[in-house]
């Protein structure tokens, strides 16, 4: 029967935030040091299930190039941690519609045959097979339903919080959600597994 | 009195419900549907395993080592870059005087270009004059070799 779950894995920094904050607006290399290492590894992780692996170092380096410079129009209405993510998804955004434009022209090209060049193949290195299968399918969501399920599922972000980094309602946000997660059930049950579980 | 729920469950009802994030009253009501429904069951049960096993990827993603080293070197890349493009406000000196220079290093040279010109005119009119007299003077030594070389080619 339903539980409350938990969060997903939150930013802890000894530094308090509003100190960060100051000392990286004054380009402080320490902060900006310790503001990168809070934020890299989630950013990064939430960047691969957004954009695939392919291009996330580049992305999440992406999204800390346009966050330090920003830092000083950081306004504080909602917390750092939902911010850099709202930055986040803004680079993924801009590089989603860049793929599909490119996969548009492909198409335009070449027909059919070019449809799969930007499709994610599955690392023959990952240490769970599992871990790759849930990204492919992630990656066949579109694009709203993948943000909403991520943002909650995997980075634990609670509704309001995600309504903040998406700009819509709560509403909305859940019935993103919800279809989401229909969708990603079908996906990896097409893939084999639900059996497995 | 019980609250039971007879309608099926709406998506956000769902969502509310699997995350937590639901009045325990309603809650409640809502189990007593799902316990009868057996669609709502499964589309509940279905929603908590695939939270289950999104929850246990959760943080596993291993983060390449040369990330934050990355990010510092293109972080510096860029600051480097930017300051190239900021020009100093010497150079915003420097760019008129140079291009004065230039402007009044042009005039002058086609001032001079000028005078070479008008000696070239002259010279040229001078060597023309000196040619036609010389071409008068020495007529009749080319009359006379021509003739001289039609005699020869008669022999």
């Amino acid at each position: 029967m339903p539980t409350v779950r938990g969060r997903g894995e939150r930013m802890v920094s000894p530094i308090p935030e509003a100190t960060l904050l100051e000392r990286c607006r004054q380009r402080d290399p320490e902060a900006l040091d310790s503001f990168v290492r809070k934020f890299e590894g989630p950013i990064y992780r939430y960047v691969v299930r957004m954009a695939g692996q392919n291009d996330a170092e580049d992305l999440t380096q992406e999204v800390f190039l346009r966050a330090i410079p920003a830092l000083g129009n950081f306004r504080g209405e909602a917390s750092l941690n939902t911010w850099i993510y709202k930055v986040a998804t803004n680079v993924c955004r801009q590089h989603y519609r860049r793929q599909r434009l490119r996969k548009l022209i492909s198409l335009g090209r070449f027909g059919e045959g070019h449809v799969d060049a930007g499709r994610e193949s599955i690392d023959p290195f990952e240490s769970s097979e599992l871990r790759a299968v849930i990204k492919l399918a992630l990656q066949k969501l579109p694009w709203p339903q993948r943000e909403a399920v991520v943002l909650r599922d995997v980075e634990g972000l609670s509704y309001e919080e995600i309504t903040q980094v998406v700009g819509c309602s709560v509403g909305t946000v859940k019935s993103r959600i919800y279809y989401g997660r229909t969708q990603l059930v079908k996906e990896l049950e097409r893939m084999g597994v639900r059996e497995r579980r | 009195m019980r609250l039971v729920h007879r309608h099926c469950l709406s998506p956000t009802q769902v969502v509310a419900l699997v995350d937590g994030r639901m009045a325990p009253l309603t809650a409640d009501a809502l189990q007593e549907h799902i316990a009868r429904c057996s669609r709502c069951q499964r589309r509940v049960s279905e929603q908590m395993d695939l939270v289950r096993v999104l929850e246990s990827v959760v943080g596993s993603e291993p983060v390449p080592s040369g990330l934050h080293t990355g990010i510092r070197r293109r972080w510096a890349w860029e600051r480097a870059r930017d300051d190239k493009a900021r020009k100093p406000i010497w150079t915003w000196v420097t760019i008129p005087v140079v291009a004065l220079m230039l402007f009044f290093g042009l005039a002058i040279h086609r001032d001079l270009s000028g005078l070479d010109s008008a000696y070239a005119e002259t010279y040229s009119q001078a060597y023309l004059s000196d040619s036609a007299l010389l071409q008068r003077e020495l007529g009749l030594v080319s009359n006379y070799d021509l003739g001289f070389v039609d005699e020869g080619e008669q022999w």
